[in-house]
């Protein structure tokens, strides 16, 4: 004759396995849950890109400008802010130099007649937000003799993230008539 | 409009610039076009013959080239008549080629020369000659074109739907300054 306590085996193994499936489960969600906060964690890290457009090289009542017309992408959840700069590099006896130039999108007054939409020197980009403008940089004479080997626009966030685009030439606009 | 490229001759652009002239278009940029002069022989005899004579008629018009799949390029046909009667097609790709084609719309104009690979578009008016394109209702059209355009390529670099339109629209316009800026 078969008794309950014959049953009590196959009752412990039966909640061994639904304890089983209910870990299982939790360690499942909390995966997912782990996943979900990563995803967002990330999101909302600083996460940018630049785009090169078109770029000239000003030549107006003597002194030079750099114009660049870049895209920039905020592909973060949250609005940043960025500081641009110009780095140029450029040759001198055969040596490789730097210099860096800060936006001062003030320089622009200088060039006359000019309708251009200009970046702000501080700016700001909503989270998931594109927008295109131009960039001036006045030129320092000192370069007047050096070999350029590239232009590079960095963009830099407050958390010193940062993103540089280079060109190695620039087209040339002569407005000396 | 249809292009017909087994009736006219088209051409591939080679390189491209933008030359200001004091005296047309108060110093504005107008596009020059350069075409290979290999291969583009009669426009070559064309430019000479027109810097020796007086410029006969030209009349423009922006086409399609006959194509099943959506097409890349517009094709803007140049007729020349009286004294030199010459008809044919610059090919401009639509992606490649939008801030040009933004330049010969605002400025109306172009300057068509020949060279080779690697040849400089100079400042000079020598060899080159003026073509005028005089603004018709193509505006319209290409808005709507190279919005299309521009919102694909934005889409790929990864610029989210919602504000395709607008990234467009912004990116656009700001390619289109250069060729409203003069420094007179």
């Amino acid at each position: 004759m078969i008794e309950y306590k014959d049953f009590f085996p196959f009752i412990a193994i039966l909640l061994s396995l639904i304890s089983l499936l209910i870990s299982f489960l939790n360690y499942s969600n909390s995966k997912k849950s782990r996943n979900i906060a990563e995803k967002q964690f990330e999101n909302r890290q600083s996460n940018f890109s630049l785009y090169l457009n078109d770029n000239y090289y000003i030549l107006d009542k003597n002194i030079k400008y750099a114009i660049f017309n870049i895209t920039i992408m905020n592909k973060s959840e949250v609005k940043n802010s960025f500081i641009p700069n110009l780095e140029i590099t450029y040759s001198i006896n055969e040596n490789l130099s730097k210099i860096k130039i800060i936006y001062n999108q003030e320089i622009a007054k200088k060039l006359e007649n000019n309708n251009y939409t200009f970046f702000e020197n501080n700016i700001i980009i909503n989270e998931k937000e594109t927008t295109t403008k131009w960039m001036i940089f006045e030129i320092p004479q000192k370069l007047e003799k050096c070999i350029i080997d590239k232009y590079s626009v960095v963009f830099k966030d407050p958390l010193n993230n940062s993103e540089n685009i280079s060109s190695i030439i620039l087209k040339k606009i002569v407005n000396d008539i | 409009m249809i292009f017909d490229k087994e009736k006219y001759k088209s051409y591939k652009i080679i390189s491209f610039g933008k030359v200001s002239v004091p005296e047309i278009g108060e110093s504005r940029f107008i596009p020059c076009i350069m075409l290979l002069k290999d291969n583009a022989k009669e426009i070559t005899d064309l430019i000479d013959f027109q810097t020796t004579a007086a410029p006969g008629d030209i009349e423009s018009t922006w086409t399609k080239p006959i194509t099943i799949l959506r097409s890349k390029d517009l094709v803007l046909k140049l007729k020349f008549t009286n004294p030199q009667n010459i008809t044919f097609g610059l090919i401009l790709n639509i992606e490649k080629h939008s801030s040009l084609i933004d330049g010969i719309l605002i400025s109306q104009a172009i300057f068509l020369e020949t060279g080779g690979f690697g040849d400089i578009i100079m400042v000079s008016e020598n060899n080159k000659m003026l073509v005028e394109v005089p603004k018709t209702s193509f505006q319209n059209k290409w808005d709507k074109i190279q919005l299309e355009s521009t919102k694909r390529i934005l889409f790929k670099k990864g610029v989210n739907k919602r504000e395709l339109t607008k990234v467009a629209k912004e990116f656009i316009k700001t390619n289109r300054e250069i060729w409203y800026w003069h420094g007179k």
